[in-house]
């Protein structure tokens, strides 16, 4: 008699399984619990990637990056850690490495010229306005200048600033994620926050001109 | 409380890290402190401007594109686990165990010339040694007896076993020639044993001839030394 091709029982309602379980499951074969966390997670890490990066097409490249990571070392996967805090610190190091990258070798056009803070003047800033409409509204105007101004936090404090006060994370999780011990990790996004409010002062004052030429 | 200490204590309240009794040293110092009070507000500002910041969508094919670059990458450690088994250390490894075989033998050789050229010469010319497509052909051709004609064998044929019974004794040879199409004879058991036995003779002889050659190198390389 032919056996009848159907969907595992035990793949019926994955869906209601924890991150953690998932990853138990792919690291038993399953694709469907990997499809999950895919689900899941992406829009959080293309966004992540996007804050540090400021680039849609290098945050979509390195999103996808860190889950054919994720998914080719799911063995390495250890449950003691947050399946989230292992799929940042994978993407994490991927932006850590293109970046180091990128500064051995500065082009002179170059999408990452956003890095340039510590090297201000060294790279030639030409941004990508391509993908920007000019239709935007008022909210997506203060957005790109926030983003701009997180672009604009020295690489070396952006990532645990950007964990912390976009994702979320908290220390503990951040010192995972970045390799940092808790004091560094303390230290680097207090810093990050004056930087921050430095580099936005210009756009507070200038989000009452926003109001007033409306 | 100094300024300083007040801006730390503004930044671990706002992450939840501040004792109810430190908590309330920042307020007394922000009450009376206008510089730390504008900085308090000013970074509750700057910071809170950060929600607005929305969660952001990737392209409608990223899923589709991790999945096809996840079998790229499958494919591609498969390939290179691939290579690695059928080339890779033991492909080096054959290599280097050639090299090294090669390098004895260069050494053996130019112990032997460069010590004495004028012998090494002699040597080659006096020892007789059947050239290795020579030495085949007479393995394909084994002596050619009564029997087998009787047999009703051609001349130059081969014998291919084709199959076997019990036991492990062939009883069937076809028997073909070298060229296209092959010419099969059935061979009685006893034929096939006398035809092996011919083939053995040829192999044992060359041997024997291939030990004297190499005993006589040998004598040459202890006269030499002596």
């Amino acid at each position: 008699m032919r056996p009848e091709h159907r969907l595992n029982p035990a793949d019926a309602n994955l869906g209601e399984l924890t991150d953690e379980e998932l990853m138990l499951r792919v690291q038993e074969g399953s694709n469907q619990a990997f499809d999950i966390l895919v689900g899941r997670y992406k829009g959080k890490l293309y966004t992540y990637i996007y804050r540090l990066l400021g680039n849609e097409d290098d945050a979509e490249e390195f999103a996808q990056e860190a889950f054919v990571k994720a998914y080719i070392h799911a063995d390495k996967y250890r449950t003691v850690a947050k399946f989230s805090t292992w799929l940042y610190t994978i993407a994490t190091n991927l932006v850590r490495n293109k970046v180091r990258n990128v500064k051995r070798r500065p082009r002179m056009l170059s999408t990452w010229s956003d890095f340039r803070s510590e090297d201000e003047g060294k790279w030639m800033e030409i941004r990508d306005d391509s993908k920007r409409p000019d239709d935007y509204t008022e909210r997506r105007k203060l957005q790109q200048l926030i983003q701009e101004a997180v672009e604009k936090i020295p690489e070396k404090y952006r990532a645990a600033f950007v964990l912390r006060e976009i994702d979320g994370m908290s220390y503990d999780e951040i010192s995972a994620v970045t390799g940092l011990k808790l004091g560094t990790v303390r230290s680097r996004i207090n810093r990050a926050r004056s930087h921050f409010k430095r580099l936005i002062a210009p756009v507070l004052s200038a989000d009452y001109n926003f109001k007033e030429s409306k | 409380m100094r300024c300083k200490q007040a801006r730390e204590f503004y930044f671990k309240n706002r992450d939840g890290l501040l004792s109810e009794s430190d908590r309330m040293k920042l307020e007394e110092h922000l009450s009376h402190c206008d510089d730390c009070a504008s900085f308090v507000r000013e970074m509750d500002m700057s910071l809170g401007l950060l929600g607005e910041l929305e969660e952001m969508s990737p392209s409608e094919g990223f899923e589709w594109n991790v999945k096809r670059r996840i079998l790229q990458e499958k494919t591609r450690m498969l390939r290179e686990s691939e290579a690695l088994s059928h080339g890779g250390f033991g492909y080096f490894a054959k290599f280097a165990v050639a090299g090294i075989a090669a390098a004895a033998v260069v050494l053996v050789a130019a112990f032997i010339f460069v010590k004495s050229p004028d012998n090494g010469i002699r040597i080659a010319q006096k020892v007789e040694r059947p050239h290795a497509d020579q030495r085949v052909q007479s393995y394909a051709q084994p002596a050619y007896t009564n029997r087998m004609r009787a047999a009703g064998v051609p001349s130059g044929a081969q014998p291919v076993m084709v199959s076997s019974e019990v036991g492990g004794y062939p009883t069937t040879y076809r028997t073909s020639r070298r060229s296209y199409p092959f010419e099969t004879i059935e061979m009685s058991y006893n034929d096939s044993l006398l035809w092996e036995n011919a083939l053995l003779k040829k192999k044992v002889e060359d041997l024997q001839k291939q030990v004297i050659y190499l005993r006589r190198v040998i004598d040459d390389i202890h006269n030499e030394q002596k």
